[in-house]
């Protein structure tokens, strides 16, 4: 433990740097993990631009990953709890993490993020599906439309 | 989570434009959302028709439906119903009208000629389709010939597996002009390609082999011959028959084997008149399975075993066979003796598979059961 910990510089969108413990990108995140162990990354010179992941989120995905980094041994409950808690965010802040999430590809951000999505549309009706994530043009002619819903009215 | 139930313009659409993402959302879902969703637009109906759909599907939710369906197609032809059977619940349950994925014949003219895994392959008139039954989705089939009933012997076997690979696959398998034995030839059709594979390989078998009843396991088709107790195989990766028999147990004499058997009451009655076993290939619990039966409802289970070809040097799919009843146990012919001894089977019929662990497994076997030392003796035989 004596030696210090390593830095990583990651650089937002709007060119903001954040300061990350290596490990902790590292452990998460499968594209930085690859930078890191090919070389590529200078640790005196080099930050990691990340250009489609706003300061925001980005600040949110470094939270995530130093949570789950330093709690890993907690208890499921708990880290459940926190992730709940976490993901207590508009709909466009989760979609934005999502995209970080695919970005940066950290797994269990991603799966958290999709369960979540899908418990949003689980159970759903069609109408509601389509007002949630805003589906105007569903590409079906008005007469197939019209037989669907007489077909599978409990759908709707 | 209320808080999150809007999703609003720009990123919604982002992730519904965003192909892979959307997938692995709607991989998520129960079944009975899936295919309500398949209409919610043109685009999700695409995705989820998509076989690649299913197959990340099954891999993601990491089971597998396990049902049988039964189609009472004897007892009443003006209300054909299908019964399904639940095998991952405890108890049966007889699937009822109001439930929505009540499996359903598409009419009362159609007549299943066989399934796979939740397909069918269903005659009506002069036409073939490949029908599901939970969607009630269906679709006609190309004929390899100009008509499908018009060739002197054309059989088909289907074969559908979304864990291994895409789609389905139809095999047909035809005898050329001459009567000789060994001008059977194959050929495939893939959902994928949409088109009957005009490569033909040719093989020979047996006259009595029933390539009217196909068993699929494991990328393999397998028949049985009525008579001569004998299998082959098609081997769908690499598209033709392996006619590389492999030594099947003795039996009873005048053996009435099937691929299918049909038992009326009064075969049953009569038991004089049918003194012999049936047979029937029964994949289960991993391993492809010769189930042979008589009418005392003694039960031999012999396994045809896979190799496993992640370790194997072999082919894939060559057989080794064992009986898996001790030959002493014959005394009773009341008694149930299936069997279920993997471990043993596992050992002593794959000599090539030696593992550290083998000879001091091979004495605590010595002295169990009369199977055992059987294997055993097999065994040694190999190694000299």
């Amino acid at each position: 433990m004596g030696s210090p910990l390593k830095k990583i510089m990651l650089c937002s969108s709007e060119k903001e740097i954040f300061s990350v413990e290596e490990q902790v990108m590292v452990q998460h995140s499968v594209i930085i993990n690859n930078m890191i162990e090919d070389g590529s990354y200078n640790y005196e010179e080099s930050k990691i631009p990340l250009d489609c992941v706003d300061s925001k989120t980005l600040k949110k995905v470094i939270d995530y990953c130093t949570y789950h980094t330093h709690h890993h041994n907690d208890n499921q409950e708990d880290l459940e709890a926190w992730d709940a808690q976490f993901l207590n965010v508009d709909s466009n802040g989760l979609y934005d993490l999502l995209m970080a999430a695919n970005y940066l590809e950290i797994r269990n951000l991603l799966d958290l993020i999709y369960r979540t999505i899908k418990n949003m549309i689980k159970g759903k009706k069609i109408d509601e599906i389509r007002r949630i994530l805003n589906i105007k043009d569903h590409g079906f002619t008005p007469e197939e439309e019209e037989q669907n819903r007489k077909e599978y009215p409990h759908f709707y | 989570m209320s808080h999150n139930t809007e999703l609003i313009s720009s990123s919604a659409k982002a992730i519904e434009r965003h192909v892979a993402l959307l997938t692995k959302i709607l991989v998520r879902l129960p079944l009975r959302d899936v295919m309500a969703f398949k209409r919610v637009s043109k685009r999700w109906l695409s995705l989820i028709s998509d076989p690649y759909f299913s197959q990340c599907r099954t891999t993601v939710q990491g089971t597998r439906f396990s049902s049988l369906i039964l189609d009472p197609n004897f007892i009443n032809l003006q209300h054909r119903e299908l019964t399904l059977f639940y095998f991952n619940k405890k108890i049966l349950i007889p699937c009822r009208r109001r439930l929505i994925f009540c499996p359903k014949l598409p009419d009362n003219y159609s007549y299943i000629l066989q399934s796979c895994n939740g397909l069918m392959y269903v005659r009506k008139f002069s036409d073939r389709f490949i029908y599901n039954p939970s969607t009630g989705d269906k679709k006609l089939l190309p004929s390899p010939f100009p008509w499908f009933d018009k060739s002197p012997f054309v059989e088909y076997s289907l074969a559908f597996d979304p864990l291994r690979f895409l789609g389905y696959k139809l095999i047909c398998i035809f005898h050329g002009k001459s009567l000789k034995e060994d001008c059977h030839h194959t050929m495939v059709y893939s959902s994928e390609s949409g088109a009957w594979n005009p490569y033909r390989s040719s093989f020979s078998a047996p006259t009595d082999m029933g390539f009217a009843y196909d068993f699929y396991f494991q990328d393999l088709v397998y028949w049985i011959g009525s008579k001569s107790k004998s299998t082959l195989h098609f081997d769908l990766k690499e598209e033709y028959v392996k006619v590389d028999l492999p030594p099947l147990p003795p039996g009873p004499q005048d053996l009435n084997v099937g691929g299918h058997v049909y038992l009326t009451s009064l075969e049953l009655n009569s038991k004089e008149a049918y003194n012999g076993y049936g047979y029937i290939l029964a994949p289960a619990r991993g391993y492809m399975n010769l189930v042979g039966f008589d009418f005392e409802f003694c039960i031999p289970v012999f396994r045809l075993k896979e190799d496993d070809y992640s370790s194997s040097r072999k082919p894939i799919g060559r057989l080794s066979t064992k009986r898996n009843d001790g030959s002493t146990d014959n005394s009773d012919p009341h008694r149930m003796k299936m069997k279920y001894e993997t471990i043993v089977c596992k050992y002593y019929l794959e000599p090539g598979h030696n593992k550290k662990s083998s000879k001091k497994r091979k004495d605590t076997m010595i002295g169990g059961s009369g199977a055992s030392q059987e294997h055993v003796a097999m065994r040694d035989e190999d190694a000299n």
